[in-house]
């Protein structure tokens, strides 16, 4: 779950989060549901509804996130993509990788540059800051590149 | 499972958010945390949830 100020996160909102909003009515707070990569609304939530009924929102959202693909725009291409995954074309096969807050995630890596790695995970891309991950996963990338 | 456990827990926080009580859980991502919040979901194949408000509203 992901918390945005309405004041402040409207523009750095992933696309599928502002289509949501569209959705939404014009009261806050209101909730966005969108794919696992931000791409693409599933489902906007206003005040309204909230305020209603909660258990009707979570009732019908549940229901609804049965029937759709919650991953993303490419998930469609995740067959071959989980090929590639370990293919030569990754710096790494999919190994566990930590944040500094100590989560761990399981991602091949594509690339490496100053700032960020673009980790591989279920056939999508996801650029990830350098400066998030853990100390040990930073050595282990730069061992990575230096092979 | 997964799905519904995330949603109520979404649905859960709300109450906290409306009255404007910046208590975020630390399992809530910010949007500084965006790219993070997006592997993580994809990593558990779940959708992403943003709560969106105005956290000086009382």
């Amino acid at each position: 779950m992901v918390f945005a100020n309405s004041k402040t996160d409207y523009q750095d909102l992933p696309a599928g989060a502002k289509a949501a909003q569209k959705q939404s009515g014009n009261t806050i707070p209101m909730v966005f549901v969108t794919t696992a990569d931000g791409s693409e609304s599933i489902r906007g939530i206003s005040y309204d509804k909230l305020k209603n009924d909660i258990r009707d929102v979570d009732r019908e959202l549940r229901k609804h996130l049965e029937t759709v693909d919650v991953i993303g725009s490419s998930s469609g291409e995740t067959e071959v993509a989980d090929a590639a995954e370990t293919s030569d074309a990754m710096l790494s096969e999919a190994r566990a990788w930590t944040n500094s807050d100590g989560k761990t995630i399981t991602a091949a890596v594509k690339a490496v540059n100053d700032t960020s790695v673009t980790f591989v995970i279920n056939g999508n891309e996801v650029p990830y800051p350098l400066a998030n991950l853990s100390a040990d996963s930073r050595m282990a990338l730069k061992e990575l590149v230096n092979q | 499972m997964k799905k519904s456990l995330l949603l109520l827990g979404v649905l859960a926080s709300l109450p906290l958010v409306a009255k404007g009580d910046m208590r975020i859980p630390s399992s809530v991502y910010t949007m500084e945390e965006i790219e993070e919040a997006k592997a993580e979901a994809l990593e558990e194949e779940e959708p992403l949830i943003f709560v969106y408000t105005d956290p000086g509203t009382s």
